[in-house]
């Protein structure tokens, strides 16, 4: 179910719906564990610190090539940055994982090889947000957002560059991310599509899409 | 003719010939604000205890366990180890796990490899961390927090029901 929302009012900052959402699912369970693929941020931390939630930071950023986004060593050296950086799964599994615009910036194998890690950090209900850009440029680094009071986000371009976009689509999407079926989508109108997706392995056994 | 005061009849110590020189007083300790320095040219392998607040600015590799007193890891500091303060600030390097009693703060130039514990954490813009971070139940930094989670969880179903009504079908 897409929802189409009227939802930026400041270049660099705007009322997320996905993450509204989000924010209130956090909020009901204080004992939350969140998974944040981004760097690390204050603000982030400020705000589930608030919560009481336990809070990983991996920041698969990191395992992208400065230069242009591309992870150094394509999709091999991404899969090694996966499981130098993202948490053991015997250290529990999360209730939530932040991407971000994280997928923006993989290549379908990547984002297979990403898939397969977080479904071991994952348990049934298990939360995946991500920003999925359907412009046809993008920045040539990943946005960094930073959580604000109201459901609302900022985000930064760290680079002034511009690459191609993959403009992943919900179908391809499903596809990649096995046992993630959305939840809910949201259009933006500064280019990006909000998804949240919910973990379902069930769904992997039975062949739904 | 002329009167000899009082501190002229008394010979001083320093003008006597005889007398060497009185040696300078010893330094007391390197301490920066009453802590104690661990100096940028300092490279320690072990276990660091102690009973007042310390600064790093050299190395240490091992542990550092001052948990009722302060610990900055310095912007020249690096450390290899758990280290456990009372408020722990952390200017330079650290691959190890923070275990703040009060609250741990990275500032932008701080970089932390590891898990921090600490009723507070605050990162400032620019600082590098990976790991986790446990608030814990102690504290934990909320305010009013089951209070405010039951009222917006009411909110919840409000706004998904308007969410729905207003869900346009792009497929």
């Amino acid at each position: 179910m897409t929802s189409l929302v009227d939802s930026l009012t400041a270049a660099g900052e705007y009322r997320s719906p996905g993450f509204s959402i989000v924010s209130r699912l956090v909020e009901a369970r204080p004992d939350s564990s969140i998974l944040d693929l981004g760097p690390a941020s204050g603000s982030n931390v400020g705000y589930f610190s608030e919560l009481g939630c336990r809070l990983h930071v991996a920041d698969l950023y990191r395992s992208l090539n400065q230069e242009n986004g591309r992870p150094a060593g394509e999709t091999l050296g991404f899969a090694r940055a996966c499981r130098e950086m993202l948490p053991d799964p015997e250290g529990g599994a999360f209730d939530f994982i932040l991407a971000w615009d994280l997928l923006n910036y993989l290549t379908e194998d990547e984002i297979r090889v990403l898939a397969r890690h977080l479904t071991a950090l994952c348990r049934p209900g298990s939360e995946l947000f991500a920003l999925i850009s359907i412009r046809h440029r993008i920045p040539s680094q990943p946005l960094r957002y930073q959580i604000l009071e109201g459901g609302r986000l900022s985000y930064s371009e760290p680079s002034p560059h511009q690459r191609t976009s993959p403009e992943y689509k919900e179908p391809l999407l499903k596809r990649l991310l096995p046992g993630f079926a959305v939840e809910r989508c949201f259009l933006l109108r500064h280019g990006f599509q909000e998804y949240l997706f919910r973990y379902q392995p069930e769904s992997v056994a039975s062949g739904s899409p | 003719m002329w009167k000899k005061t009082e501190n002229e009849a008394r010979p001083a110590a320093s003008h006597s010939p005889a007398s060497a020189p009185a040696a300078p007083p010893s330094k007391p300790p390197r301490s920066m604000g009453g802590a104690a320095v661990i100096g940028p040219s300092i490279r320690i392998k072990g276990d660091v205890s102690g009973q007042e607040d310390l600064v790093v600015e050299g190395q240490v590799e091992g542990e550092i366990s001052l948990e009722k007193h302060d610990v900055t890891i310095g912007p020249s500091g690096k450390a290899r180890a758990d280290v456990r303060g009372k408020n722990i600030r952390v200017e330079g390097e650290v691959h190890g796990d923070l275990f703040g009693m009060e609250t741990v703060v990275l500032t932008s130039s701080g970089k932390v490899t590891g898990n921090i514990t600490a009723p507070t954490v605050s990162l400032e813009n620019g600082a590098t961390f990976k790991g986790s971070i446990d608030m814990g139940a102690k504290g934990g930094g909320a305010k009013g927090n089951s209070e405010g989670s039951q009222g917006k969880g009411q909110d919840q179903d409000q706004d998904q029901d308007r969410g729905q009504q207003s869900a346009i079908r792009s497929r």
